[in-house]
């Protein structure tokens, strides 16, 4: 709530981008955050949800509604909670990644132990919300079951690159957070 | 948003009373006292904002280890606990369990995995609930409905329950509690067994009310009061005093300060989930008994959370096998069964104990025995040595041997191969033995007392059964010493069975009539195990047999058990007594129960299993506690089921064993009854009989997770 507030204010001080939207003026404060909600859709294309009304619309973004519940929780108390949430989130999947990567290297493979990690790194992603990541998550796992190491190898590639790219658009999204709230 | 004010920049230290009197009710939902667990660092920091946001008091630790410590040292710190499910150093149902049992606290398992499985496996663990990850605030909002509900429940159980008898202990309790602060009253673990056994025999059969529960808030308050008055002066009077709750006599009190929950006082708990009393304390009857009752009743409540899943599939079979570090794969097994049969009332207090035992004895590798038993039962179609009668039975035994949930399906004939090798198997097949039909373990009781019941449900049969045999077995049982009582008493069906009789044919009848003191009938029959095998049908040997059988380890056990006096302690709780029994009477019963069991494998075996070895279902079951080392021969009698039961020639000796089991040809008819068969075993059971299932302190290791 609060972070959409600063980018509400973002938005109203003129910050200007190609892809925002025209979106319905959600600075309010006394917005209704549980019945509809909009977020801007930033200059940093971080689109993070979408709802419409009673209906919850399929996420799009690369984040989905956990990543709201983590705004929520964020207050006086714990200001910056999101960001070391998410700051958290990073050290320790990078762990996981090289685990994963090694585990992949090996000549042999043990898919149980790789779909063992690889649950480890999903509940971590699910836990900030980061959608997309999930999603490819668990194909890999479906790989991991069905023993195909070629799968295995190119999801996570995949993985990676998502990963990275949604590590990028949260820190673009932070310092948008952070420089509003300045303002 | 706000937090409490009593949570707010707190750290909410466990067990702090600061923001709380202690000992007064707890004021839900605000201020509930959260223990979260889980490897995942940013997982842990969500849960911690998200608790604190909806005003619990909230203790965060990535390590099941440490949380088994704080909750300990903090008995009274928290009131409920949130575990992840997959952890590194600890599983997270292993911790669930350890919770449940020390601290009885209502635990909530959590994972990203949401299969069906998984789930299965927190409900069968006793989890009270199980979240989804990621985890959402209004899921947690709501989690001080368990600790309610747990305290509702047991206020409940304790209202209703009497207070303890207060003549008997009122004398005991005085020497007991003099001193409270001081551990003088607890006893050396060994001796406690067999103190135990008398006196829980004793008390059991005296008191026949229920217990007092201590309730979370009960204890709280009793924490709160002992804490007021301090650990040297904590005396049971006063106690009782501040405490002043209605109902509550000075005798609960004085009891209770030598439950366990307080560690300073009480039981060890040891890594491996094993329960002992620190020695060398002198052990007041009184004391030990009571102890003894809490601890097996949390034992119990936990084997009856395995084997609520008595239906469950395979897969859970398949889990309960392979892990058990903690409780051996048997002892899942055991514990199902006996949690099954307990819960049927079938299964004296003995069984259970034997089983218990059985079960730490068992290593994941055991648990194969008793698949195969199961086998052995479910291998028949031929079911029916017993005739149609018994087929019927069978069909009862069947699906009550469900109740035994786990190993068994998992259990293949060629585990009975394997199992053969080993005395093991003998063990294992009177398991198996129980579990006709299907996947569940049914313990070998179920599996025996079908047999009998014609059509009757197991239960039933089992309770009329079980009954009689019991008597008869302790009759012969003591007539003939141990070893051989577990046979004979079976014997109902071992002699007359085993031998080549047509399937079904023989058993039932058969076994009946040699029973009744009998000495071993075994003599007569081929193999002592025909004796478990035919006989069984009477299905009252089920009952006890499964229990014992199903490890070949566990001869020791039925040794152990028959020694003792257990009689008593048949029927009488079969969930409490678990502990107990298996220590005393549990000989006894070991033999006997074992005998049952076995002879009801073979008349199970009629169905399912026949897919594995046939024949090497049928032998199995039909051993005895004591004869499944030996026994090879006993899983003859599945087979002999199977086949019918095929002249097994006589030596039951373990030779034979191997034959029959190989082979899957009819050892059933041989092995069993064979005297000397029964000594081999007893023998062995006494050699193996090792500390295993010492009892010293309840064994709760190699409880499958």
């Amino acid at each position: 709530m609060r972070c959409l507030f600063k980018l509400g204010h973002v938005r109203r001080w003129g910050f200007n981008s190609a892809s925002s939207r025209a979106l319905p003026v959600l600075g309010s404060p006394s917005l209704n955050w549980a019945s509809e909600y909009k977020f801007y859709h930033l200059h940093a294309e971080i689109l993070i949800a979408l709802r419409d009304g009673d209906r919850k619309k399929e996420y799009l973004g690369y984040l989905d509604e956990q990543f709201i519940q983590l705004e929520e929780l964020q207050d006086d108390d714990s200001p910056n909670f999101v960001e070391e949430v998410v700051n958290s989130y990073y050290s320790d999947s990078a762990r996981l990644i090289r685990i994963i990567d090694q585990a992949l290297e090996k000549r042999a493979i043990d898919f149980d132990k790789l779909d063992d990690y690889m649950h480890q790194f999903k509940g971590s992603c699910s836990s900030v919300g980061a959608k997309r990541v999930v999603d490819e998550c668990s194909q890999f796992r479906e790989y991991c079951a069905a023993r195909s190491a070629e799968g295995c190898i190119k999801t996570f590639e995949i993985i990676k690159h998502e990963h990275a790219l949604l590590r990028k658009k949260l820190e673009a999204y932070f310092q948008l957070v952070n420089s509003a709230g300045t303002m | 948003m706000n937090l409490g004010s009593r949570v707010a920049g707190s750290m909410s230290l466990p067990g702090s009373t600061a923001n709380r009197k202690s000992g007064e009710v707890l004021e839900f939902p605000a201020g509930l006292r959260v223990l979260v667990v889980d490897d995942d660092p940013t997982c842990l920091t969500i849960l911690e904002k998200m608790l604190r946001t909806c005003r619990y008091e909230v203790t965060k630790t990535n390590r099941a280890e440490v949380a088994l410590t704080l909750l300990r040292e903090n008995k009274n710190g928290f009131d409920i606990v949130i575990s992840d499910v997959h952890m590194p150093d600890m599983d997270g149902f292993k911790l669930l369990e350890r919770v449940g049992l020390e601290m009885d606290l209502p635990v909530i398992m959590m994972s990203a995995d949401d299969s069906k499985n998984v789930v299965m496996k927190g409900v069968t663990h006793g989890a009270c609930d199980y979240l989804i990850k990621p985890v959402r605030i209004e899921a947690l909002k709501n989690i001080w409905q368990h600790v309610v509900r747990k305290k509702k429940n047991e206020w409940k159980d304790f209202e209703q329950s009497s207070s303890w008898d207060e003549g008997d202990r009122q004398q005991r309790q005085d020497d007991a509690v003099s001193s409270p602060a001081n551990e003088g009253s607890w006893k050396n673990s060994k001796r406690k067994g067999e103190d135990e056994a008398d006196e829980e025999k004793e008390d059991s059969a005296t008191l026949k009310k229920p217990r007092v529960v201590w309730s979370v808030e009960l204890h709280q308050q009793f924490v709160a009061a002992v804490n007021q008055l301090g650990i040297d002066k904590a005396v049971p009077k006063k106690i009782l005093e501040l405490m002043n709750v209605p109902g509550l006599t000075r005798e609960n009190v004085a009891s209770h300060l030598q439950v366990p929950f307080l560690s300073q006082r009480g039981l060890i708990v040891d890594k491996d989930l094993s329960f002992r009393y620190p020695s060398p304390l002198p052990l007041c009857s009184i004391n030990v008994d009571l102890n003894f009752q809490y601890v097996m009743q949390k034992y119990r409540l936990y084997l009856r959370r395995l084997s609520g899943v008595s239906q469950h599939q395979c897969g859970l079979n398949s889990s309960f096998l392979p892990q058990d570090s903690g409780f051996g794969a048997m002892s899942s097994l055991g514990g199902l069964d006996l949690q099954a049969l307990a819960a049927t009332g079938q299964i004296s207090a003995q069984t259970i104990a034997a089983y218990s035992r059985m079960t730490p004895t068992i290593k994941p590798g055991v648990s194969m025995p008793f698949v195969d038993q199961r086998n052995l039962f479910s291998f028949e179609n031929s079911k029916l040595r017993y005739g149609e009668g018994q087929q019927q039975q069978l069909g009862n035994v069947n699906k009550q041997m469900n109740l035994l949930h786990g190993i068994p399906t998992i259990m293949e004939p060629k585990q009975l191969g394997g199992l053969s090798q080993s005395a093991q198997t003998l063990g294992g097949m009177n398991m198996q033995v129980s579990a006709p039909s299907s996947h569940q373990n049914n313990s070998l009781l179920m599996q025996m007392i079908p047999p009998q019941s014609r059509g009757q449900s197991l239960n039933e049969s089992l309770g009329s059964h079980v009954p009689q045999i019991q008597t008869s077995i302790g009759q012969s049982m003591q007539s003939n010493g141990n070893n051989t009582g577990v046979l004979s008493r079976n014997g109902l069906a071992y002699n007359p069975v085993s031998q080549a009789t047509p399937p079904g044919a023989d058993f039932s009848v058969n076994q009946i009539s040699d029973l009744p003191g009998t000495g071993f009938p075994i003599g007569s029959t081929p193999g002592v195990t025909s004796i478990t095998s035919k006989r069984l049908n009477q299905g009252e040997v089920t009952s006890d047999m499964k229990v014992t059988r199903g490890y070949a380890p566990n001869y020791d056990v039925f040794n152990e058990l028959q020694q003792h006096k257990s009689q008593d302690w048949q029927l009488e709780n079969p969930g409490m007594t678990f502990g107990s029994s298996s220590q005393h009477a549990t000989q006894l019963q070991g033999g006997v129960n074992v005998a049952p069991s076995v002879l009801v494998n073979q008349s199970y075996v009629p169905d399912q299993r026949n897919e594995h070895s046939g024949n090497a279902l049928t032998g199995k079951p039909m051993f005895s506690a004591g004869l499944e080392n030996q026994h090879m021969g006993m899983m003859n009698p599945n087979q002999n089921l199977n086949g019918g039961l095929v002249d097994i020639p006589p030596r039951v000796k373990t030779e034979r064993v191997s034959d029959v089991i190989s082979p899957g040809s009819n050892l059933f008819s041989e092995h069993y009854g064979q005297e000397d068969l029964m000594s081999a075993l007893l023998k062995q059971q006494e050699g193996i009989a090792s500390g295993e299932f010492d009892f010293d302190g309840y064994t709760l290791d190699n409880i499958p997770v």
